[in-house]
Order: structure tokens, then C-alpha cells, then sequence
């Protein structure tokens, strides 16, 4: 317990502190600088309200797309649907700062879609926006590929664990298939919606490398405290990073505390007979019910995924090859990979120390969390304070990835604790604190999915012990989800980026070498470091799939 | 009006082949019973005719038209689930008034309507409960009424009475054909229980294996199985191997081992064919000196509504039940059995022989 306070609890909370200690410093920066007045403090609104938009957008698109998506897969039997779920999924493991890349390339460049529809340029400007909202096409795509897999994750478990009966019997009462939806499926699975739809709001909040990638002039919330403390103005800093918690922490517990209670149903008003909107409805529903055009939507849904998952990988794939030898367009051998790598760049050595960076960081701090983690499911499954440890540890999986990072750096940092300077083992302390929580919901997962306390009891009675019991029942159960776990804690640490870059001060792991590979418009050297990166993470996941596979 | 009409249907899971070629026809308000053990097919019939299930092979027809390309909605069939289904989130009331409301009823009307029908199965007095703060037997009821509010005129019932204990059971199952038949519905009920079927059915159609093995009245399929499996499930007969020693006109003798020969008033098989011999339970009598003698040991018995049933070693190695009000059976006394030659009945000899047949029976295959 001691260990989670210090490792985990702690740090999501230090960043309050700050601005109160440092109160000052905080003045001075964010409302009376005599430089610049309060231009920081209007800066900080500006960067939230622009956030919002951004992150509210992603959500309502993640719900068109995930609603059916989730509906196919729970649902659906057809070939191919474990690929779809893997391509669906495929963005939480692939390092944020080389998806976004790939996605730069894939919309902007005629690398990407544009080229393959011989227009010669890019089909998107990376400023292009929405008109009449502001809100920028390319971070918007990048956005929703990132955070569509929560929606779909929470809302397809829920489906499956829906008996179908309950579809079967509205449909022989006379429903049609959009009826049951509305009336049957969507009061069910309305908890799930909204707790899909907080974790990928809370998740677009503070995406920090796919967005720092493709951001252009406009910046979020999560890359402005990124930037700041870069700037040393570590008081503004912490101030937005501040705010972003408070709302992620007002936001998610009491949809956690709300929703995952005991019958999850919400009873819908019968405010739409009055208004004699039920027969529009049904009239509606009866005219879209027809299976051709449920198809075409599942259709576009999965091209969607495709559109956004699939062919950015194949982009940066095929960029790598042709950038290999030298720049296809101008011929020049500086901008091709292999001289950038060997050549005067070099930056070879700075891949492979990175890599190596990477790859201690991930393993060390997975190793920690697996031990820290499987005490703490049981601690909350046992107990019944479990449920608000359980929400309380959601929180480093939601808040804003750069807020964290500079919340651990405050607590370890030289301006508090002066413990440890910024470096591998500071990278090391912050993914701890968000792989805990990773690999304990899996664990609870696979713990409430099996009938584990019947088998420890029936051990007990059988003459075990309880140390026997946990070694040779418990454990051997929890497995799958305590390797799954694991490898989800590896990959996520291997591709995060926005807490990262706030506390590697010069050990740079590979996520953020993309970062500053493009910000320094090395662009061969960022494809190949990106490719490079998604497909280690992809390997790694086939070898996890491999591992795993039930016979 | 509401007809039934089953042609041809197949159907294949993997490797399972779950219906073969069944044809059935089920007239206007007639209560059918579709009968047989767990794993024969049924809920895949049943679910084949609502329409969520697509059938490999073969048409479903109702009310003489052919329905296998609408969807569940239009098909004007109300399926009865075996675990009830009842919709959580909905209060009884609303249960009940769903099939109303889809159909663009109002709120009012609906809710009359549904009232209505809950006062029908007696249930108008938690009509705003939710289904799980109701007993077992009131779920029952409510997914009844909420059937019968669909308001088509072709009931499929999955095993309705399966969840409730013996006791209730055995009120509702005449509560529920009553019911059905003053409404003039037309109902099919598929179950694993004998008594149920014989108690509520005009007409049987017993499935194995995924096959219709016969159709017919509870008495026609008491009176006369057709085959070995039949005669086990339903009338629970003692099965006996053996080989036709003799064949005449109107009488066939049986050598079933151990010296015993069993004499049968029933025809058609031929001298030196291998049958399965089949004896109800009540037909043997204790200690008569009639013909068909049989010895052997009383191994064990169980007391029973009134009459006792005995297990019976018999001399040449097989058990058989015996059914008698006599009190005077010890353990472990020898005994004599006689039967009347009309009450022997024989079956073709299957494939895999008896241990095949009472497999199948149990649902174990």
C-alpha cells in the first residue's frame, strides 16, 4: 500500500501542490507578468477551449464509427473479425509519436493518399480545418484513430456480455432490428457509452505525441504544458497541467462511481410519446431496418478503420523504402534514409542508444508494476473501499500524459524532493505510475470473468494453504491477464511520449526522438525511426498473440 | 388463422448435424407438442420458424405462406423464451406493452391493452415491478403475457415450464393450454418433459436426434411406438435384446438368453431376426403362472405415488422395472414375473443395439 501511495497515488496528486507552494511563481507567470500582463492566462483559455472543441468532436465521431463497429464485433460472426479487432486496437499499442507521423504523411504528403491519386500534392493542408469550427482535419483524424479503440473496447465487452436473448425476443415481438437498438440495446449499454466515450474524451485531452507531430501552429492543452516547461515556465506549466487534472478527476469520478454500480440501466423518459416523436421513430426504423443498408453501414465503418488505421502504416512503410538510397522527388542523396543514418546526420547511434533507452525503461517499469499490480487487484476485489481505489487508479490512465510527467518531475525533481534528476530512472518512476493501473485492470478482467474465489475456496477446503493456494491456483488463473497486462505496460511505454519528454532530460527513448526528429525536418530519419517503431510494436504484439492463443 | 407448415427443414452446425428433414404440420388452433430429449433440436426448430435462425435446407411456411425471407418482425409467429427474457430495464407493464408499442400504439393504449392481458394470467397487481423482483413462476407469467400481447395467432413456447418447481408446474401447464385454447391460439411447445407433453398436447411429435420419429395423439404414441426410442422415452418400457425363434400370423417367440422365451401376439419379423423386446412397467405380473415366465431376483425398489416400482435381476443377466401395489417385496427374494403376450411389444434391432437406444434417451450422444 505504502509503495502505491508513494509510486502511484502521489504523483497524479503533487501537481496541486505546486501552484500553491509556489503560488508566486505562478502569479507572476500566469496573471501579472510585466512583460506580457496576463497574455499567459488568455493563452491558457484560449488552448483549453480549443482543446474541448477538439476532444468533443473526436468523441461524437468515435460514436458513429464505434456504436456499429462494437455492435459488429460483439455480434458478428464472419471471417476476418479477429483481424478487424486487432486493426481496431492496433493504435493503443503503436507509439502515438510514429502513428502520428505516419498519419502526417498519409494525409498531407504526396506520399500518401494524394499521391495515389496522382494529384501531386497532399489531399489535406496540415492547417486545413473544419469550416465555421476551427478545428484542424488532420488532428481530428489523428485524434479519432487514437481514441476510437476506447470507445469500441468498453462498449463491445458490454455487448458480449449482454445475453442476445433479449434482441431475439424484441425482434419476435414485431421490432425491427433499429427498434431493438433504441429500445432494448441502448438502455443497457448507455453505462458503457458514456464510460467509452470519457476515456477517449480524457484520452484526446492529453494526447501529447501523434498531436505534437501533426499539430502545425495550433496547439492543445497537453502540448502547451509540454512546450512550457521547455520554455522553463514551469509556473504555467503546472498551472494548465493543473487544470487539466482537476477536469479529468471531475469528469471521470463520478461517471466511475455512477455507472459501474450495481444495475447499470438507465430508464429513457417517456417524454418522446408525448411529443409523438415514437412514431416518426418507428416509421424511420422500420425504413432503415433493412439488412442491405445495416451491411453498407458496417461497410463504411470498416473502411473508416481502414482509412485510418491501416493505410498510414502502409504510408510510412512504403515512404521508408522509397526514401531508402535517396529523396525520390529531388534525387538528392541527403535526404535519403541510408545517408541520414550513416552519413554526416548520423543519427544511427542516436536510434540505437535510444532504443536501448526504450526498451530498459519499458522493462524495468513493467517488471515493478507486474509485482505492485497483483496485490492491488486483489486488494480491490477483497475490499470494499476496492471500488474508489479502483477510480482513483483510472486517473494516471485519463490525465493528460504531459501533466503527469511534469507532476512526477515536481515530486522527484529538483523543486521538491530533489531526488532524482531527469533522466532513465525518472521515465522510469512515471511509467510506473500509469502501467499500475493497465495491468490491474486486466487482472480484475480476467478475475471477475472467472469464478477464481470458488476455486481458492475449493483448494482451501481441500487441504491447501493459502500460500499454496495462491501459487498454484490463483496465479496460474490470473495469467493471461497478468502477461496481457504486461505486454500492453511494454508497448504503451514504449511508445509514450508526452510524459516522457518531460522527464527523460537527455536520455532520449525513441518515441520522443521521432518528435524532435520532425521538428528538426530530418524527415527520412523520422520514417524509418516511426517504421521502425510500429512494427517492433507489431511484432510484439503477434508474439503476445502467439503466447496467448487458448487451445 | 393460424397454420404451420415445416418442409424439409435441415440444418448443420459444424459438425453437428442438428435437424434433418422435418417435415411437420401443425393446424389452426391445435396445441402441438414437439418432444424430446435435451440436445435434439428443438430450440433450433422453434428458432428456425421465428426467423433467427436461417435454415440450410428445406421451407417454412405459415398460414400456407412461405416466410423464409422475412425477417423475425413480420413473420407473425411470438416465441416464448426459455429463460424468459423478460427486459430487465422495463417494468412488467412496459414487458408486456413492448409488442403494442413497436407497433406505434399510443402510451395509454398500450398501456390498457397490456393491463388487460396482465389481469388474464392474474399478475395486475405488480404490473410496475421489474421482472427480477418477481418470483420464478410470476416471470413466467409475465413472459406469457407478454407473448400473447404480440398478438399473432401462432405461439412458440421453448420449454415454458422448465424453470418452475414440480408443483406449480403441474397447475400452469393446464392453466396454459386452457389459456390457448380460449384465446384460439395455435401453439407449439417444444419440451424434454414426458408427463407435460402428454398433459397438454393434442398432438405429439417426438424428435431425435433431429429427426420427427413419429407424430401423433398422446394415447396413438402410448399405445403404439414405432420405434425402440420411443417406447423407452414415452412409455418407459423395459427393453430386452433377443432373437425371433418362431414366426406366425399372430405370434412370434422371442429367445432373449438365459433359456427365456418371451411369446408376442405382434407380427412382422421373420425367424432368426435379431429385435429389441419391449415390456411396460405395469404390464408384468408378480408371481402369476400365465405364460412368459420369468425369473430372477428383487434387487432393489422404490416407493412411489402409490405403487411401488421394483428392479428385477432377471436369470439371464438383465434388469427390468417392475411397477405393482403389492407390499410384500423384500430385497434380495427371488421372484417370478409373467406377461400377457398382447403386452410385447417388438422393435427392429438398431445399429449399436439396445445401449444405443437408451443413450439416446438420456440425451447422451
Amino acid at each position: 500500500m505504502v509503495a502505491l501511495a508513494v509510486l502511484v497515488l502521489l504523483p497524479t496528486v503533487f501537481l496541486a501542490s505546486f501552484p500553491i507552494v509556489y503560488f508566486d511563481e505562478v502569479r507572476y507567470e500566469v496573471f501579472e507578468n510585466p512583460l506580457v500582463g496576463d497574455e499567459n492566462l488568455r493563452m491558457i483559455i484560449s488552448v483549453l477551449l480549443f482543446s474541448f472543441k477538439l476532444s468533443i468532436s473526436a468523441v461524437i465521431i468515435d460514436l458513429v464509427l464505434g456504436i456499429p463497429l462494437a455492435f459488429l464485433l460483439a455480434r458478428g460472426r464472419f471471417p476476418g473479425k479477429t483481424l478487424l479487432e486487432t486493426l481496431v486496437t492496433l493504435p493503443l499499442v503503436i507509439p502515438t509519436s510514429g502513428f502520428g507521423f505516419a498519419s502526417l504523411l498519409t494525409w498531407t504528403t504526396v506520399s500518401g493518399i494524394g499521391g495515389w491519386l496522382g494529384l501531386g500534392r497532399g489531399i489535406l493542408e496540415t492547417s486545413a480545418t473544419i469550416p465555421g469550427t476551427g478545428i484542424p482535419i488532420l488532428m481530428l483524424i489523428v485524434h479519432v484513430s487514437l481514441t476510437l479503440p476506447y470507445v469500441v473496447r468498453t462498449l463491445q465487452a458490454k455487448l458480449v456480455e449482454l445475453n442476445p436473448v433479449y434482441e431475439d425476443a424484441s425482434r419476435t415481438l414485431g421490432a425491427t432490428s433499429l427498434t431493438t437498438f433504441r429500445k432494448i440495446l441502448l438502455p443497457q449499454i448507455l453505462p458503457a457509452v458514456f464510460s467509452g466515450s470519457v476515456l477517449a474524451f480524457a484520452r484526446s485531452l492529453g494526447e501529447t505525441g501523434a498531436t505534437m507531430v501533426v499539430s502545425g501552429v495550433r496547439i492543445t492543452a497537453a502540448i502547451a504544458v509540454v512546450r512550457w516547461e521547455f520554455e522553463f515556465k514551469l509556473g504555467a506549466a503546472a498551472f494548465l497541467g493543473l487544470i487539466l487534472v482537476l477536469i479529468t478527476w471531475l469528469i471521470i469520478l463520478p461517471v466511475e462511481l455512477l455507472l459501474t454500480g450495481k444495475q447499470g440501466i438507465i430508464k429513457p423518459p417517456p417524454l418522446i410519446y408525448k411529443t409523438g416523436l415514437e412514431k416518426v421513430f418507428l416509421k424511420l426504423e422500420s425504413k432503415l431496418s433493412k439488412r442491405g443498408l445495416r451491411n453498407l453501414l458496417y461497410v463504411v465503418c470498416i473502411f473508416a478503420v481502414a482509412i485510418l488505421v491501416v493505410i498510414p502504416v502502409i504510408v510510412v512503410g512504403e515512404s521508408v523504402v522509397a526514401y531508402w538510397y535517396a529523396d525520390p522527388y529531388t534525387g538528392k542523396r541527403e535526404g535519403g534514409v541510408v545517408y541520414q543514418l550513416l552519413g554526416p546526420p548520423n543519427y544511427l547511434p542516436a536510434i540505437l542508444r535510444a532504443t536501448a533507452i526504450s526498451f530498459t525503461s519499458a522493462f524495468v517499469s513493467t517488471y515493478i508494476s507486474v509485482f505492485l499490480s497483483i496485490p492491488l487487484a486483489y486488494i480491490i476485489e477483497r475490499y470494499r473501499f476496492g471500488r474508489v481505489l479502483r477510480a482513483i487508479l483510472k486517473i494516471p490512465l485519463v490525465v493528460p500524459s504531459s501533466a503527469l510527467g511534469l507532476s512526477t518531475l515536481l515530486m522527484w525533481g529538483p523543486k521538491f524532493m530533489g531526488l532524482i534528476t531527469p533522466g532513465i530512472w525518472l521515465i522510469i518512476l512515471t511509467h510506473i505510475v500509469f502501467s499500475v493501473p493497465v495491468i490491474v485492470e486486466t487482472i480484475i478482467a480476467v478475475y471477475e470473468g472467472s469464478d477464481i474465489k470458488l476455486y481458492e475456496d475449493a483448494a482451501r477446503t481441500l487441504g491447501a494453504n493459502p500460500y499454496y493456494t495462491a501459487e498454484k491456483i490463483s496465479l496460474p488463473v490470473l495469467k493471461e491477464g497478468i502477461i496481457t497486462g504486461a505486454i500492453l505496460s511494454f508497448t504503451h511505454s514504449l511508445g509514450e511520449t508526452g510524459a516522457t519528454m518531460i522527464v527523460m532530460g537527455s536520455d532520449i527513448p525513441i518515441s520522443a526522438l521521432v518528435v524532435n526528429m520532425v521538428e528538426s525536418l530530418a524527415i527520412p530519419a523520422a520514417l524509418f525511426t516511426s517504421t521502425y517503431l510500429i512494427f517492433i510494436s507489431m511484432a510484439l504484439i503477434f508474439v503476445f498473440r502467439l503466447a496467448t492463443r487458448r487451445k | 388463422m393460424g397454420s404451420l407448415r415445416l418442409v424439409d427443414i435441415s440444418k448443420r452446425f459444424d459438425r453437428v448435424e442438428a435437424l434433418k428433414d422435418v417435415d411437420l404440420e401443425i393446424y389452426d388452433g391445435e396445441y402441438a407438442v414437439v418432444l424430446g430429449p435435451t440436445g435434439a433440436g428443438k430450440t433450433t426448430l422453434l428458432r428456425i420458424i421465428a426467423g433467427l435462425l436461417r435454415q440450410d435446407n428445406g421451407e417454412v411456411y405459415i398460414n400456407e405462406v412461405q416466410v423464409d425471407d422475412l425477417p423475425p418482425e413480420e413473420r407473425g409467429v411470438a416465441l416464448f423464451f426459455q429463460n424468459f427474457a423478460l427486459f430487465p430495464h422495463m417494468t412488467v407493464l412496459d414487458n408486456v406493452a413492448f409488442s403494442l408499442r413497436v407497433k406505434g400504439l399510443s402510451l395509454e393504449e398500450s398501456e390498457r391493452k397490456a393491463m388487460d392481458i396482465l389481469r388474464m394470467v392474474h399478475l395486475d397487481h405488480r404490473a410496475y415491478s421489474y421482472p427480477r423482483e418477481l418470483s420464478g413462476g410470476m416471470q413466467q407469467r409475465v413472459a406469457l403475457a407478454r407473448t400473447i400481447a404480440a398478438g399473432v395467432d401462432i405461439l412458440l413456447l421453448d420449454e415454458p415450464l422448465s424453470q418452475l418447481d414440480a408443483k406449480i408446474k403441474s397447475e400452469i401447464q393446464y392453466e396454459l393450454r386452457d389459456l390457448a385454447k380460449s384465446l384460439g391460439l395455435t401453439v407449439l411447445h417444444v419440451t424434454n418433459d414426458v408427463e407435460e407433453a402428454l398433459a397438454v398436447a393434442d398432438r405429439i411429435a417426438i424428435l431425435n436426434k433431429g429427426e420427427i420419429v413419429q407424430v401423433g395423439t398422446p394415447v396413438e404414441i402410448m399405445e403404439n411406438p414405432k420405434t425402440a426410442f420411443v417406447a423407452s422415452f414415452i412409455a418407459e418400457m423395459n427393453l430386452m435384446e433377443g432373437v425371433v425363434e418362431e414366426s406366425s400370423e399372430n405370434r412370434v417367440v422371442v429367445d432373449i438368453g438365459g433359456g427365456f422365451k418371451v411369446e408376442s401376439s405382434r407380427n412382422g419379423f421373420k425367424k432368426g431376426e435379431l429385435v429389441i423386446v419391449g415390456v411396460k412397467p405395469s404390464s408384468f405380473k408378480i408371481g402369476g403362472d400365465g405364460k412368459n415366465g420369468l425369473t430372477g431376483k428383487v434387487e432393489d425398489w422404490v416407493f412411489s405415488f402409490g405403487f411401488r416400482r421394483v428392479t428385477v435381476q432377471l436369470d439371464n443377466g438383465s434388469r427390468v422395472s417392475v411397477k405393482t401395489e403389492r407390499k410384500d417385496i423384500e430385497r434380495g427374494s427371488s421372484i417370478s414375473l409373467t406377461v400377457d403376450p398382447r403386452d410385447v411389444y417388438l422393435f427392429p434391432y438398431l445399429k449399436g443395439g439396445l445401449r444405443t437406444v437408451l443413450a439416446e434417451v438420456s440425451g447422451v450422444f
